[in-house]
């Protein structure tokens, strides 16, 4: 098992170029050296002692909220439903609309376990494990469905690609299949362009090939992670961990300190409850956040044209959103 | 470095749709926050368990996929040739996964699906869609150390 060595040659080349003082953003017109020099101009430094929300990265003005992510994902299963039901096949109710407190949320939540673990009222129920959700209430719909698991016919409708001729499948007992199945139809519903196939014959359903957004958040993550106030932060937090008797030098690798197994075991929960305490009184987690927002506002800076179509489409989508939503019975 | 890859990427932005064939420019918004590119039901059909991994881009190489539970460190798992046709499913056959997929694809109706770069679903990631597969971005191609289904379903218990 290795562990990511890319790491140690991106941060040597960031900490040469970086520069703790206040930045001057560069314009266009300047080569790709002198942007890489520039360091972004610092954020206030929050003090994080276990708890991240309320705080938020910059590239989230690009996103849709974890709310709106649900709500989105619900309106995409009752249109799958509806459209199944109309062919007389059985799926999943998804349930009632989802609201602030739905649990569904905190998988969305882009900080929650982006720096490693730091809640210890999660850690001493989790150690390094991802949460589980509780167990859905009595009567309420089940778990995760698989595609494999439906019938063939239904994956047929469902998908609108039939294996038999290795293509569109056309009608189903007489009547018509939208193109893309009942996926197809409910990502039409939420205003996706869902047709268009390569050379290849794979069919194609895509959301955006702009990306630009998802490149900006990984490219912000790499480069906080080299910045020497990342850096520094993180040893602090090893001199800690190493008083407690763990030795890890990079936060993100503490959970090797223990093999995987099916659910936490005590030794795996006090090390995990020790590197959450040692990342409060580092303030671990609140030096990244201000490092990572101060390159990602560097970089909406640089691409702000770009982001401006990104942030009219969003707005745009939002406002689709809540009006199907209404449309929809919760 | 990362910033001169952002340069890149924001000039192919504009001449994007225009040079992918077959990809149609779909509104570029929220919703690239996620890697969805394709449909995971077209043939050869790889991915009938819920989150799968492959060694090379477009859903070639080998594969792994481990049914609903994903993983919290792909340190302990192995790619495998599935011989599916066409796919050259044994380019990374026998290798470990971790820090060694190029793309995913996501087999479940109602679950997102995450890809992260460090063990225990933390640090930067991928999210799938339900039924879509993708390549990952540069920063975890061949860095990712875990995956996860996403509770997202509201009701669904995916994770």
């Amino acid at each position: 098992m290795t562990r990511p060595s890319r790491l140690s040659a991106t941060r040597g080349a960031f900490g040469a170029v970086v520069a703790l003082a206040l930045a001057t953003l560069t314009g266009c017109g300047a080569d790709a050296a002198t942007r890489a020099a520039a360091a972004p101009a610092p954020v206030s430094t929050p003090q994080v002692t276990g708890d991240l929300t309320g705080l938020h990265l910059p590239i989230e003005s690009y996103m849709l909220t974890p709310l709106e992510t649900v709500q989105r994902q619900w309106l995409t299963q009752a249109g799958i439903r509806s459209c199944l039901a109309r062919f007389g096949f059985a799926y999943p109710d998804p349930g009632p609309r989802p609201t602030a407190d739905s649990p569904a949320l905190a998988a969305e939540s882009l900080l929650a376990r982006r720096y490693g673990v730091i809640d210890p009222g999660l850690v001493r129920r989790w150690g390094y494990h991802a949460p589980q959700q509780d167990a859905p209430p009595k009567g309420a719909a089940g778990g995760m469905v698989l595609l494999a698991d439906l019938s063939a016919p239904e994956q047929v409708v469902l998908t609108g690609y039939d294996p038999a001729t290795r293509g569109p499948a056309g009608t189903y007992k007489g009547t018509a299949v939208p193109a893309q199945g009942c996926r197809g139809e409910a990502d039409r519903a939420l205003g996706e362009q869902t047709d268009g196939t390569t050379a290849g014959g794979r069919q194609r359903a895509v959301n955006s090939v702009d990306g630009l957004v998802e490149q900006l958040k990984a490219a912000s993550f790499t480069a906080s992670m080299a910045d020497p106030r990342v850096v520094a932060v993180f040893r602090s937090w090893s001199s800690c961990m190493a008083r407690a008797g763990y030795r890890e030098t990079n936060p993100m690798l503490a959970p090797e300190l223990f093999p995987p197994t099916p659910t936490p075991t005590k030794a795996e929960i006090s090390a995990a409850e020790t590197d959450v305490a040692c990342k409060a009184r580092t303030n671990l987690a609140g030096v990244w956040f201000a490092v990572e927002s101060a390159y990602q506002n560097a970089a909406i800076a640089q691409h702000a044209g770009e982001l401006a179509e990104v942030k009219a489409s969003l707005t745009g989508e939002v406002t689709d959103l809540h009006a199907r939503l209404a449309r929809t019975p919760a | 470095m990362g910033l001169k890859n952002m340069g890149r990427r924001v000039a192919m932005v504009g001449t994007t749709a225009a040079l992918m064939v077959g990809v149609l420019a779909g509104e570029a918004g929220a919703t690239s926050t996620n890697i969805d590119s394709w449909s995971t039901s077209t043939a050869p059909v790889r991915c009938a368990k819920a989150l799968c991994l492959y060694y090379s881009p477009n859903a070639e190489g080998a594969i792994w996929q481990n049914g609903e539970a994903g993983a919290g460190d792909l340190g302990y798992w192995s790619f495998a040739n599935d011989n599916a046709p066409g796919s050259n499913s044994g380019a990374g056959a026998g290798q470990g996964v971790r820090n060694n997929a190029a793309s995913a694809e996501n087999g479940a109706t109602n679950c997102s699906m995450g890809i992260y770069v460090y063990p225990n679903s933390t640090g930067d990631s991928n999210v799938l869609d339900p039924g879509r597969g993708g390549n990952l971005t540069s920063n975890l191609r061949n860095n990712e150390a875990s995956v996860a289904p996403l509770g997202v379903q509201y009701i669904y218990q995916c994770g």
